[in-house]
Formats: structure tokens, sequence, C-alpha cells
């Protein structure tokens, strides 16, 4: 007797421990999803400066999630931005919140509720700044940490 | 027999463990279908349209009425969310330009929009005075900073989007 119950005790605390592992991997999965699925962010307009020296981009936030640029733990921006200009070059941009040439900077610009947050229904501005910027048309793909994206085709002239 | 009851406590634990976990992992995935269909339904039952621009006889406004289409009111406190994007060519410069206009400016250097407050706005406001509910107009004052002014007989385009997402927009005649 003392044999099964002894069995039965290694048996069912294995079987609770991968059940408890399970559970929260499954959390976890599930809590990424949760964040992604309310996330949406959208490009609404384009142009470049008079100067011709950088690219204007307007993002609006039209999901649920908040987003901070700048990762307060890391001190870093882990956002991506790619472009397709004219010539078919494909290019990726670095932030950097004082760019000047060959990076981008953004900011909030209807900034109503957390100071510093992105949050719903909030337009951030980007400025790729880039030495050329040729007639025609180009492609533009941001991506958040989150792994939530949004893309346009625009052109300039 | 204390064996088997001991056993069947545990796998009744397990199965209660078990149960637990599946309830609260199909709550997480509930809520996230929820919080997705939620925003597409928005942006799909929100609609506008620019019904017309008028330049103000000093080129340096646009009056501008805009009708909600969609199903979806846009609550008042919302109307900071919305974006108002105006391309013109400028006259002094000569540079045609694309511009975000802020809400409620009261920087005169940069381009700012409001409501009209000569109206009633948003017409008809018979349901929620304040909010902009289906099938009423808000009517619009785009102004262009202090020193920029429409250049003459050009081509501007506006463009405004709602806070969901959606959004439409017009060209207009600077006119002579």
């Amino acid at each position: 007797m003392i044999v099964t119950v002894i069995a039965a005790s290694i048996f069912s605390a294995a079987a609770l421990q991968q059940l408890y592992a399970f559970q929260n991997a499954f959390k976890d999965v599930s809590s990424r999803n949760e964040e992604m699925f309310s996330s949406s962010i959208t490009i609404i307009a384009e142009t470049k400066t008079p100067s011709a020296s950088s690219i204007i981009i307007w993002v609006k936030n039209t999901g649920r999630t908040s987003f901070r640029l700048q990762d307060a733990t890391a001190n870093a921006t882990f956002w991506d931005l790619f472009m397709i200009f004219p010539n078919e070059t494909y290019r990726r941009f670095n932030y950097v919140s004082a760019c000047s040439d060959d990076c981008w900077s953004a900011q909030i610009l209807n900034d109503r509720g957390t100071i510093g947050l992105w949050e719903e229904g909030e337009t951030l501005e980007i400025s790729v700044h880039t030495a050329s910027i040729p007639a025609g048309s180009y492609e533009v793909r941001l991506a958040l940490p989150n792994g939530v994206t949004c893309d346009d085709k625009f052109s300039l002239g | 027999m204390i064996a088997g009851v001991f056993f069947v406590a545990i796998l009744l634990l397990s199965c209660y463990v078990y149960a637990d976990s599946m309830n609260r992992i199909s709550a997480i995935s509930w809520r996230s279908l929820e919080a997705a269909s939620s925003i597409s339904l928005d942006k799909l039952r929100s609609a506008l349209s620019i019904r017309n621009v008028v330049v103000a006889a000093n080129r340096t406004k646009l009056y501008v009425n805009v009708t909600n289409d969609g199903a979806v009111k846009v609550d008042h406190a919302d109307f900071a969310g919305m974006d108002v994007i105006l391309t013109y060519t400028d006259e002094p410069t000569g540079l045609t330009q694309t511009y975000w206009c802020y809400y409620n400016s009261v920087d005169s250097s940069r381009h700012g929009w409001s409501l009209n407050s000569s109206f009633t706005n948003p017409y008809p406001s018979i349901v929620n005075p304040l909010d902009w509910d289906p099938s009423e107009t808000l009517s619009l004052i785009i102004e262009l900073p202090v020193s920029n002014q429409f250049e003459n007989d050009t081509v501007g385009y506006l463009r405004v989007v709602l806070p969901e997402g959606s959004s439409n927009g017009l060209s207009f005649l600077t006119g002579t």
C-alpha cells in the first residue's frame, strides 16, 4: 500500500509540475497574442520637407495598446523602419533622437494622455533624414517591438 | 483502499488544475479576439465624407464641412484624435507642401483647425449634442500660420482622418 501511495505521489507531482509549466507557457503566449491583437497602427500620410532633406511620415495609433518610443530599461529603441527608394534600394534606418542624417526621429503630435506615451488615437510624426530624396515611388514599413507592422506605398515629386 | 482514494484525489486535483488552466487560457484568447475584432469593426463601421471646402477671401483660412457617414459616433473628447492634413501651394514661397494641422492650437505660427463657432456644431445635434453622431455634419475652420497664404488659382488637397483611422480626401481650388 505504501508503495502505491509513493508511486501515486511521484506521478502526481510530475504531472502537476508539467501542467503548471504548460499553463505558464500558454499564458505567456496568450498574453503576447492579446497585446498583438489589440495593437494596430496606420500610416495616414507622407510628404517631404521643402528643403528635401527628410521624408515625413504620419502614423496613427489605431489600436488599444500604448507604446513608448524609448525602452526605459534598455534605454534604446527597438522599432524598425524600412524603406524602398525609387531606385529599388532597400534601406533600414536607425532611430536617433537628435537625428541629422541617415536616421529617423519622431514626435507625438497630439499627445493627450501620458506625455511621451503613444496612445490610442494619437499621431506620430516620423522624420526620416536622408541625403537624397529622388522623385518616384516609395515603400515604407514600420515594425514595433511586439511584431505589429504597418506599411504603405507612396510617391514623391 | 486508502491508496486508491489518495490516487483518485490527486487525479481530481490534476483535472481541476488542467480545467482551470484551460479556462484562463480561453479567457485570454477570447479577450484577444474580442479586441482584434472590435478594432477592425470600429474601423469598418466608421466613415466620413468631406462635403465642401471653401477658401476664405483673404486666402488664409479654409471652411470645411465634414459628414459622419459611418455607424460609429465620435466622442467630443476624441476630436483631438482626428487628423487634418492639408496640402497646398504657399504664396510667399511658391512651394507645395503637406502639413499636419493642430487641433485648437493657440500658436499662430503653425497650421491649426478648430470647430467653426459660428454654427451649431455638430449639426443637427438632436442627440448627444457635443458628440459627432452618424449623419451629422461638422463645420471646421483650418487656419494657416500668419505668414502663409494660399497661392491664387492653385489646387490644394485636404484629408481628414477619424480616430479609428478611416479617412476621406478632397481636392479644392484656391480661386482667383
